[in-house]
């Protein structure tokens, strides 16, 4: 709106300023016009005078001619007027009208006769015949007249029957001086052609102006005055003015004398002036042509002023394209700024929102930006860190590394990260390390170089990783150790076989049999193997049965004296055949457990300690502890080392092959031991030192 | 002939030397694979059948040391390991020919062809 106000108020000043210079101008133009006008109209003016004066001195001249003759005749006045009439042609006519009384009209016009026997006073008829003069009290009758030739009608005529003239002669003779008269009709003239009469009297005695003996008149047409006096103007190319001249004697009706054809009443410019003759004012007016008006009013008001108008209006125009135009640029200006800010709060929102943690630095490793985020990540308030070196966020060695690495990168554009991105260690404000990912792009602002990391904590990813990393391991072994089994199975079970089959052979070939005690000790060898395969095959169903969860216990209470005399029942015979002591004590209490499987796991760990124990004795130990039924089954033989006692619980693992073959185990007695107990809820371990002998130890829940 | 049979299971050794009776070959028996080593040194045979999995000494530390110490004769692997890797790996160790167990009846032929004898 301001703006608009101002597009008009500068509509206004060039309006006002166009017109005070077309004004301006204008006047100053117009007072150069009238100038102009003056000079030539006060020319004109005064060459008009210069011609009436000439024309009326030549009536004085004939004034003073009648006044020191007694009597003119004629050729006297033909040859007086002669020369006058040739000079200046503004002169109708010269005459002498002498005054005749009344009484003396009849011997004047008998003189007359004598001169010109058609002589006659005569007047103006109503139409325009002359006829003879009625009677009078005094006439002023034309005696003389040049040139005569076109003025023949006025020889005779009596001035003082005309009222115009008779005004004339009357004022003349009253004082006693020149007198002009007002516009008449020249006897021989049309009736448009405006004339003059000047009367002029004569007397006999000049000075003291006594014994009046008549006019000498002279007869101008104006035209003939005006046209002569500027003639020289008029025949110039171009016509700078039109004329008028107007007898203004009786101010209350003037009347015009003259008037050029191009004449207009130029209200304008006009240049007026008056001059008083014989008894007359005469005024005449000048005007300029529209030509002259035209050579010296230029159009330059109109055109400066049609100038500054359209200038003004394309001045207008362009500010209110402008005025539109920017109202167009404030609105986008105002759009631009509702989307920027609309952008901003995106990105900020973006920014605040995203989960992975943005931070921005300047190539002095100053941080600009730390979203929530990264704050999150690395555990810090909001704003604790932006203006500080992000090197705060690395454990070493980045943390000293960094700001030389960073200037080395802006030095030589070598780039270890930007632009790529891994995996790298963060450091949160209490000190903890943590993996992360770290992405970093390089982004100018103003040609300001900033650096811009996008960081997600990867620990969760790390552990599931290592998580699933071990499963696999676990997999990979245990499938390793499922093969091993398979092969080692393979193994123990083709040992009996070759016994048999090897044996069996010997028996096949009729004609060549043994003798009945190799065949009996053949027999026997068979068996043995076949006894060997049979448990195997048992031993490795009762693994497989519990690895695939189909081992169903049958549970019962039992007096743990019981389960324990039961055992030992069996183990002192193995015992004993070896000379070795088994020793029972411990608690009596009732526990709840599948007493067979139980007592299989117990014999199992029996007739080892009982295998590998030359010495000394086997001694099984009870006692409850916390919640626990705790046996213990310990001998004083050769013992294991560390390396064995890792995978004495897994299957085919023997310290010594040859003892389980002497004694006729199949290698996975512990590992059924082990599964067994687990399927109890409870757990079985083993110490042992070599050379002193081994303890087994299982634990029961209660 | 002489051979010597290193296995660490009496009843194998027992129906092995039952094969060989008839041939009328002197059987030298070894219960690990250190004291085959010392009786090939010993007793020179012309065979040696090599069990592998032996406590003490196994077969492959026995082939390789007999190999390293220069037994010239023949070593005979018989094992019940029967992966092609237990293959390679006698192979590698020393041994000249490889016999899964079981044994089949052409036992005693393929001795007998390894030794190049009737």
């Amino acid at each position: 709106m301001k703006r608009n106000s101002l597009t008009w108020l500068v509509a206004a000043a060039g309006i006002a300023f166009s017109l005070a210079f077309f004004s301006t101008y204008r006047s100053w133009e117009s007072a150069y016009v009238q100038t102009e006008l003056d000079v030539i109209g006060g020319r004109k003016a005064y060459s008009i005078d210069e011609t009436l004066h000439n024309d009326f001195v030549v009536v004085m001249a004939m004034k003073a001619f009648f006044e020191s003759s007694s009597r003119v005749d004629p050729d006297e006045f033909y040859s007086f007027t002669r020369g006058f009439l040739e000079k200046n042609p503004a002169i109708q006519a010269l005459a002498w009208a002498p005054r005749v009384s009344h009484g003396d009209r009849a011997g004047f016009e008998a003189k007359q006769k004598e001169q010109a026997p058609g002589y006659r006073m005569t007047e103006r008829d109503d139409g325009n015949g002359m006829v003879s003069r009625n009677r009078g009290r005094e006439y002023y009758p034309v005696t003389l007249i040049e040139p005569l030739a076109g003025n023949e009608n006025a020889m005779g005529f009596d001035m003082a029957s005309n009222p115009v003239r008779r005004a004339a002669i009357l004022a003349s003779r009253e004082k006693g001086e020149m007198v002009v008269t007002e516009k008449v009709t020249l006897v021989n003239e049309a009736e448009n052609m405006s004339g003059v009469l000047l009367f002029v009297p004569v007397y006999r005695d000049p000075v003291a102006r006594e014994e009046f003996l008549g006019f000498v008149i002279g007869a101008f047409r104006v035209a003939d005055i005006v046209e002569k006096s500027i003639l020289h103007y008029l025949n110039t190319e171009t016509r700078e003015s039109e004329i008028r001249l107007t007898d203004i004697t009786d101010p209350a009706s003037p009347e015009v004398l003259y008037v050029s054809s191009g004449f207009w009443d130029a209200p304008e410019f006009y240049y007026e002036t008056n001059f008083d003759l014989g008894g007359r004012r005469w005024a005449i007016r000048i005007v300029p042509t529209p030509g002259f008006l035209a050579e010296h009013k230029s159009n330059i008001a109109v055109v400066g002023l049609g100038a500054g108008l359209m200038f003004t209006l394309l001045l207008f125009v362009y500010l209110r394209a402008m005025a539109g135009q920017s109202e167009e640029i404030r609105r986008q200006v105002v759009d631009r700024t509702r989307e920027l800010s609309r952008h901003k709060d995106e990105l900020d929102n973006l920014i605040n929102t995203i989960k992975s943690g943005i931070i921005m630095i300047d190539s002095n490793r100053i941080i600009q930006l730390f979203n929530p985020s990264a704050e999150k990540i690395f555990q810090y308030c909001p704003g604790e860190v932006v203006g500080k070196n992000v090197n705060l966020l690395m454990p070493e060695p980045f943390h000293s590394n960094h700001d030389d690495y960073v200037t080395n990168y802006v030095r030589t554009g070598e780039s270890k990260i930007i632009g790529i991105g891994r995996e790298v260690r963060g450091r949160r404000k209490d000190g903890t390390e943590f993996p992360m990912f770290l992405a970093i792009s390089e982004m100018k602002i103003e040609n300001t170089r900033y650096f811009v990391g996008s960081v997600s904590d990867i620990s969760h990813q790390k552990e599931t990783e290592e998580r699933l990393r071990f499963a696999r391991d676990t997999a990979e072994k245990a499938n390793t150790i499922k093969s091993d089994f398979m092969n080692t199975m393979s193994h123990e079970l083709r040992t009996p076989l070759t016994i048999i089959l090897g044996n069996i052979e010997e028996l096949v070939d009729e004609d060549e049999l043994p003798d009945a005690d190799e065949i009996a000790e053949i027999a026997r060898d068979c068996s043995n193997a076949g006894e060997m395969l049979m448990l195997l095959i048992n031993d490795i169903l009762d693994l497989s049965k519990i690895e695939a969860g189909k081992m169903d216990l049958h549970k019962e209470p039992v007096l743990s004296s019981t389960l324990i005399a039961d055992v030992a029942k069996t183990a002192s015979v193995l015992a004993n055949n070896k000379g070795l002591e088994l020793r029972i004590q411990g608690d009596e209490v009732e526990i709840e457990i599948d007493a067979i499987r139980i007592k299989q796991t117990l014999f199992n760990l029996l007739s080892n300690a009982v295998k590998f124990t030359d010495e000394g004795s086997v001694s099984i130990i009870t006692r409850i502890e916390g919640g626990w039924f705790v046996i213990t089954v310990a001998d004083t033989g050769c013992g294991m080392d560390s390396d064995s006692l890792k995978y004495i619980f897994d299957p085919f693992r023997q310290v010594d092959n040859s003892a389980t073959r002497k004694t006729g185990g199949t290698g996975l007695g512990l590992a059924i031991t082990r599964k067994l107990v687990e399927l109890h809820h409870g757990n079985i371990r083993v110490e042992s030192v070599v050379g002193e002998g081994s303890a087994f130890t299982m634990k029961l829940p209660l | 002939m002489k051979i010597l049979m290193v296995d660490d299971n009496d009843d194998i050794r027992k129906m092995l030397k039952r094969k060989f009776k008839k041939t009328g070959w002197e059987i030298l028996e070894a219960v690990n694979g250190k004291e085959g080593v010392d009786m090939a040194f010993e007793h020179t045979p012309d065979l040696v059948l090599m069990d592998m999995h032996m406590p003490v000494m196994d077969g492959h530390e026995a082939t390789t040391t007999l190999r390293e110490r220069g037994y010239p004769g023949t070593i005979v692997a018989l094992t019940a390991s029967v992966m092609r890797s237990d293959t390679d790996s006698a192979l590698n160790h020393g041994c000249d020919h490889f016999i899964p167990k079981p044994i089949t009846k052409d036992f005693l032929n393929q001795i007998k062809d390894i030794l190049n004898v009737e």
